[in-house]
Parts: structure tokens; sequence; C-alpha cells
């Protein structure tokens, strides 16, 4: 049967404080539907009350959020909006030093990054050409698969609509990212104002030189990703329930693959059991499809099955967990120096297994990848490089380019996110099916 | 916000003899002329001020703020008279590009009563530009947290979660319960932080530990700027 629902993706907005990413972010969702109407009914309400129907707009931003701020509704945590043929979520993101975890091994995974940078003279040099985290979200972006992105060059206003200085810093802005890896056909420039709604989901008068789509009509031309449905299963499990009456009930996400009723699954440990049922929100399934949170019962004994375990499908490349493997490495916050020895936790799927570097392969730029140098001593802070790493307990990995879920980490120590990864090779224990469970 | 070559001397003067601008202990005067060094170091050809830098940046944000008016005490070296000049000073060097202002100020003999007035408008200028300049980062987080059984009160564990109290943490008191399948529920939950204060990881992990017979895991659902 054709799905009549919409197309969804996740968007995640990086810029510098000042770049009036809020703002824009807020036009969006205020002017596409994102809020909900009772909450909108009501704020309009108050600003004609108040005579402030004029600057509604602004008004209704600013009360918006007020209400993410202090009020007691959690429906606001999520900004949603649609188009007429898609569905957004954003991912505003903070400048909060755990953001970085979860970006890389939350749950909703950003399709497509949306970068605003502002025009004004000097807020585009400090926010974008000095400060550096704008360019490091990018990079990060980059690094864990988002290959397309917008750059929304914003507060056209205050430069008077000027097309020369536009053009002045998309040249300096697709040198940078073209450094990082962004193919220049992936990445499209686009003036607007999200404060007077320039360009956003209009042409502007303002803009008759720019010829190009506006902010929305280019979301919208983003490519879907394709969901995994035809690669191998994979679930990491991230509880497990024992239910009377029915017996164990292992949860997870889909990320890879399709889960069906009757199928034999296997778990890392070697545990293979047929799946007798599956539900979701309370729904009897017969299959589920990758991004679905999922919980099926299994003839194993809840013991058997742990959060980091990961399930796949018994006859098609089922999961094992890796001996090693080599992965590439950007360290972002290490107080001194990592070397060879190194023991920091691994946070990966939903599992969290310390983890040590046994080599240091080479150090390598880390927007381009080229070699800088073989079999460093050390990698520090802004270095990235190429390591192997050996688990000290059994935890199973992927390939990135295989499974982008199950192939890219962060490492913490000292409750910081001091490095993030990718996976480019797994090596796995010799001997197979040897059960790696521990008691 | 540059501190100019004559403020350091004026400044150096004041400290000659004394702890804090205010005398002996911290005022809100060393808190705003901390500021208005915006984190550079003060040359090390004032000896006084460079020495009450290194006193007064030991002092957190948080606490620098508790720091309250100078008492009227005064450094050692102050006359009486000088108080209401000393406090101008104070609201006056918040002030970006003033410093000839300040220093024409200084100079000058004012009626007492206008000078109040002044303060009075300064500061409340002050604080709306505080207020503007350094916005407090937040972030908003939507995050569920599952039970280990079908049966588990989860009205009663969102309580308990809700009666957790960090510096810069913010309930939504609001939850949600949600199926995931077989008769189990989770809790969906929100809360606001302050950035620098809370760590979303050890709010997650604190949930995970307070509550470990009742909480099995807990994910970030949504991470925004507010």
């Amino acid at each position: 049967m054709e799905r009549k629902e919409k197309d969804h993706l996740n968007l995640v907005v990086i810029g510098h404080v000042d770049s009036g990413k809020s703002t824009t972010t807020g036009h969006l969702i205020y002017k596409l539907g994102g809020i909900d109407e009772r909450t909108l009914a009501k704020l309009e309400e108050k600003a004609l009350e108040l005579n402030k129907a004029s600057f509604k707009y602004a008004f209704v931003l600013d009360n918006l959020k007020a209400e993410q701020e202090r009020g007691i509704t959690i429906n606001c945590a999520l900004r949603q909006f649609d188009t007429p043929s898609r569905s957004y979520t954003i991912i505003d993101a903070p400048g909060h030093k755990d953001f970085i975890k979860n970006m890389i091994t939350g749950t909703s995974q950003a399709d497509a990054a949306v970068l605003i940078i502002a025009a004004k003279k000097g807020e585009f040099e400090d926010g974008f050409s000095r400060e550096g985290s704008t360019k490091d979200h990018a990079l990060l972006a980059y690094t864990m698969g988002i290959k397309q992105a917008i750059v929304a060059i914003n507060k056209m206003d205050t430069i008077d609509y000027d097309e020369e200085r536009f053009n002045e810093i998309v040249e300096n802005v697709s040198d940078h990212l073209g450094k990082i890896g962004y193919k220049k056909g992936n990445v499209k420039y686009i003036p607007i104002s999200g404060f007077d709604g320039d360009n956003m989901m209009e042409q502007s008068e303002n803009l008759p030189w720019f010829k190009g789509p506006t902010l929305t009509e280019a979301l919208d031309e983003f490519k879907v990703p394709k969901r995994p449905i035809k690669k191998p299963l994979r679930i990491p499990i991230q509880d497990v329930y024992k239910i009377a009456g029915i017996g164990t009930v292992p949860v997870g996400r889909v990320e890879t693959g399709v889960l069906k009723r009757g199928m034999e699954v296997q778990f890392t440990t070697g545990a293979t059991s047929e799946v007798k049922s599956l539900e979701a929100h309370h729904n009897k399934l017969e299959e589920a499809e990758p991004g679905l949170n999922v919980g099926f019962n299994v003839r194993l004994e809840a013991k058997e099955i742990k959060a980091g375990h990961v399930c796949g499908d018994a006859k098609n490349d089922p999961p094992k967990n890796a001996e090693s493997f080599i992965a590439q490495v950007i360290v972002m916050n290490h107080p001194g120096h990592i070397k060879a020895g190194y023991q920091p936790v691994l946070d990966i799927h939903t599992a969290h297994v310390a983890t040590k570097f046994k080599t240091l392969l080479s150090k390598n730029e880390a927007r381009t990848g080229k070699l800088i140098e073989e079999a460093p001593k050390f990698l520090k802070n802004g270095e990235s490089g190429i390591v192997e790493l050996v688990p000290t307990k059994p935890l199973c990995v992927e390939e990135f380019s295989k499974y982008a879920a199950l192939g890219r980490f962060v490492i913490r120590d000292m409750k910081r996110t001091v490095a993030v990864g990718v996976i480019q090779e797994v090596i796995h224990k010799k001997e197979t099916k040897k059960k790696a469970s521990k008691r | 916000m540059a501190v100019t070559e004559a403020t350091f001397q004026e400044w150096e003067a004041k400290l000659e003899g004394s702890n804090f601008f205010g005398g002996d202990d911290p005022s809100e005067e060393d808190n705003n002329n901390l500021k208005a060094l915006d984190g550079s170091e003060p040359p090390a050809t004032f000896p006084n001020v460079f020495g009450w830098f290194l006193v007064v940046k030991m002092f957190t944000e948080e606490v620098r703020s508790t720091w309250t008016a100078p008492k009227g005490k005064g450094g050692k070296k102050d006359k009486k008279g000088k108080k209401e000049e000393k406090k101008e000073e104070v609201k006056k060097e918040e002030d970006d590009d003033e410093d000839d202002e300040f220093d024409d100020m200084f100079g000058e003999d004012e009626d007492d009563a206008a000078a109040k007035e002044e303060i009075a408008k300064k500061a409340k200028e002050d604080k709306e530009k505080k207020k503007k300049a350094a916005p407090v980062a937040k972030s908003i987080i939507l995050f569920e947290v599952k039970p280990w059984e079908a049966e588990q009160d989860l009205d009663a564990l969102a309580a308990k979660i809700l009666g957790i109290e960090m510096d810069g943490l913010l309930w939504k008191t609001e939850f949600k319960k949600e199926p995931i399948g077989y008769g189990i529920f989770k809790l969906i939950m929100g809360c606001t932080v302050e950035d620098d204060k809370v760590g979303v990881d050890d709010l997650l992990e604190k949930i995970g530990g307070d509550f470990e017979d009742e909480v099995q895991s807990t994910d970030i659902l949504a991470f925004n700027k507010v």
C-alpha cells in the first residue's frame, strides 16, 4: 500500500549566537505551523490586547522563548514545521558541552545541516571566520555523514541587501566548507532575513538580483535519505523487559533492515530465537522498519540479553563482537595528549564500554584526511588521526559506511566528550560463536 | 570595553593600601571593574591592580554578583566627601567608550543631588545593559525514562524525578506517559538547563543512579537551544 505520510527530515541548525538562528528557526516554526494552535491563538490574542498586532511576530517569538524557558509544558521542546511536501524537525544546536555527544549517539540523527551566518559587517568575521564553533559543528556534521547543507546568509536587511557583500561571504564560506569536504553541488547559498522574512518562504522584492530558491524551497530540495531497509538487520538493544504471561521482550530502535515476525534473530552473545511477536506504541506489528522503536518477544531468558547488545538476522550477516577496530578520531576537548594505552569510555549506539587506544597509526588533517605523520607519539586537541581501538568488554561495532549508527562514537573522560570518531574497519574474533556473554 | 591607562592609574591609587576598591571587603565595584577588564590581564606595571585582579578573578561570577555596593566605608585614603564620586565611577566604568566622560566627571565638582540622580539612572541602564549583553545560554531538553517493569507506578517515579534540584535546572512539571508495547509505558519529561551549570549527562546519570531500582534507561529525545 502506498504511504500517505509526508517525507520527514531532521535538520541541524548551526550558527554563532549572534547569527540570528533562533529568530530564523522561530520564523519557520511560527509561519509553518509548528506551534500548537492553542498556544498560538492565546499569544495572538494577547498581542492584540496589548496593541502589539503590528509586531505580532516578534511578540509571539519572544513569548514562545519565555514559554520554552519557564513554561511547564513539554510540547515546545520539539521544534517542527511543515511545508506542503515535507515535515521537518529542527535541531537548534545549543552551545552546551553535552550536545555533541547527543548529536552523535542520540536518537534523532540529522539528515541535513543549515548554517546560519550573519551578513552584517563584523558579525560575519567574528561569528564565522574567527570563532571556531560554527566551523567545528560543520566539520562534525560532515564527519558524521551529513553531506548536504544550506548556508543561509542572514540579516540581509542590515546590509541593504547588498549583492557584493553576499558574494564575498559566499566565497569565504564555500572555501571553508570545501576544505571540510562539502561538495559544491551539495551546498546552497541563500540570502535571507529571518527577522523581516525576506526570501524565507517567498521571493523578496528586496533581493531582485537573487535568482535562487527561497529557504523553504531549498529545504524541500534536500534529498530524503533512503531508509536502509535492504541492509541486514541491526537493532542495538536499549532495554529488556520480562512480561508476565509473555516472556522476554527486548526493546530497541531498528537502525537497518526489517524485523519480521517469525524471523530467527541472533544477538551478539550468539544466542538465537524466533521472534514470536513485535509491538510498538502498543500496536501489534508484522514487521518493523528503520527508525522505529520496537519491542519484540523472544524465547530467551531476560538475563541473557543486556542493553548494548545488538540484535540481527541469524541468516543474514548476524552482528558479532569486535576484537578491535580501526577508526578516524578527532580530538576535541582533551586536557593533555592521547597516547597509546589511553583507556577512556566509548559511547556507541546503546553501549558504553571502556576501550583502549592500542596503536596510533597516523595523524591526518581532520578536514582533508591528508597524512601528516605516520605512527605519531600522541594526538592533541584539534588533531585527527587513525587509531586502533580495543574494547575491554564484548562490544559490537560496525563500519560507518555499512551501518552508520553502529559506526560512530564519542569518547568520554572526566565527564567530557574528549573525542569523536567513525569506524573504518572492524576486526572480528577468529573463532566464531564462542559465547562472549558475561555473567 | 577597553580600560585606559588613565583608569589604571586611578585604580592603582585607589588600591594603594586596601585590598579592594571598597576597602577590606569585596564590593560591587570590584565586580564591575573586573568586568570592565573583560578578562584581559592588567599591565604588571600597576602592581596593586595586578594583585587585585589575581585575587578577584578567583571568584566565580555567581559569587561576585552577590557582592553589594560599598558600605560607605571607603578606602582608608578616601575622604568622606568622595563617596558619591566613587559610586559614580563604578557605574561609569561599565559603559563602553566613555572613558573621556568619566575622566571629566571625576574632575568636576558635582552637585550631590544631581549626582545621585545620575547614579540611579546609570544603575538602571547598566542593569538593562547587563541583561542584554550577557544572556545566559540555556538548552531545552526532552527525554524519556524507561522503567524495569510494566507494573511500576510512573507517576510516583516522575514525582521523584521532579524532586531533583540543581542550580540552573528548571523542570517542566508536565510529563507524559507513552506506550512502548506489551503494556509497558515510558515517561517523557522535559527541563531547561543553564548550559554552564547543568551537565545533561550528569542529570540523566543522576536519574539513572538515584532511582536505579525504578529506572532501566534514559534517552534524550530533543536537545535544543532556548
